[in-house]
């Protein structure tokens, strides 16, 4: 004999797994089976790389604003 | 001074040495005055990544640069309105309005800030400059994606420990 509890708690993580799966397909992730620390720690190896090459180019585009007040000033101001 | 020949010509020559002299310091200022105004992580999305963020954030339009950094660039230019308005060019940069003057400053949204000296004029970024934000904005585009992807990693795996805990109890 199943109780009304066992019951709820039966259908709850039905509706739970059918959630977590719907959202894993949503997402395009291929297997709930892979191991997800793996996928989150290639994502993080990915998402690094992208924010490594923004990082120098900030740095690449400080240097080129550094150097446009005074694009045209031929010879620099002396000091007086 | 080409603009107006006759505020320099007028101010005496005291004044005129005070002036170039801190167009001079401005000038050896530029590198610590670009990495102040370019250290603030709201400007770089990498430095702060958040999700649902406008895809178009940098994207430059013809000669139109994203907003964001053409901002960033004018307050740089801006110190300059400072000194002009020290010495009567006819520019604002503090913020004051009145006929007559340049308005040399950026106006911030809430009520009460400080007005952020900014240059006003036509303003066109070098090739290298447009090239430099053309690949941020390229790598922006994938790394939102790869972002959005990672956060929901993460909440998955946040739902599994939920539900892991919730069972094993």
């Amino acid at each position: 004999m199943v109780s009304d509890r066992e019951d709820q708690v039966f259908y709850g993580n039905k509706v739970f797994n059918y959630r977590r799966a719907v959202s894993f397909v949503e997402l395009g992730i291929a297997s709930m089976g892979e191991d997800l620390d793996e996928q989150i720690e290639a994502k993080e190896t990915e998402f690094s790389s992208f924010t490594k090459r923004m990082e120098e180019l900030k740095s690449e585009f400080a240097q080129e604003t550094i150097r446009l007040p005074w694009n045209g000033t031929e010879k620099p101001l002396k000091n007086t | 001074m080409i603009k107006y020949p006759e505020v320099l010509l007028g101010i005496p020559e005291v004044q005129t040495t005070r002036m170039k002299n801190q167009v001079t310091q401005l000038i050896k200022d530029t590198e610590k005055t670009v990495k102040k105004e370019f250290d603030n992580p709201a400007l770089w999305w990498h430095l702060k990544p958040r999700l649902h963020e406008s895809i178009k954030l940098y994207l430059q339009i013809g000669d139109q640069p994203p907003q964001i950094l053409d901002r960033a660039v004018r307050h740089v230019l801006g110190h300059l309105g400072v000194i002009l308005e020290e010495f009567k060019f006819n520019v604002s940069a503090s913020g004051t309005t009145s006929s007559y003057k340049e308005f040399w400053f950026d106006r911030p949204l809430d009520v009460g800030e400080a007005a952020t000296p900014s240059y006003p004029n036509l303003l066109k970024w070098t090739r290298e400059m447009q090239q430099t934000i053309q690949e941020y904005n390229a790598k922006y585009v994938k790394a939102t994606e790869v972002y959005a992807e990672l956060y929901a990693l993460r909440k998955e795996k946040k739902k599994n420990q939920a539900t892991d805990l919730w069972e094993s109890i």
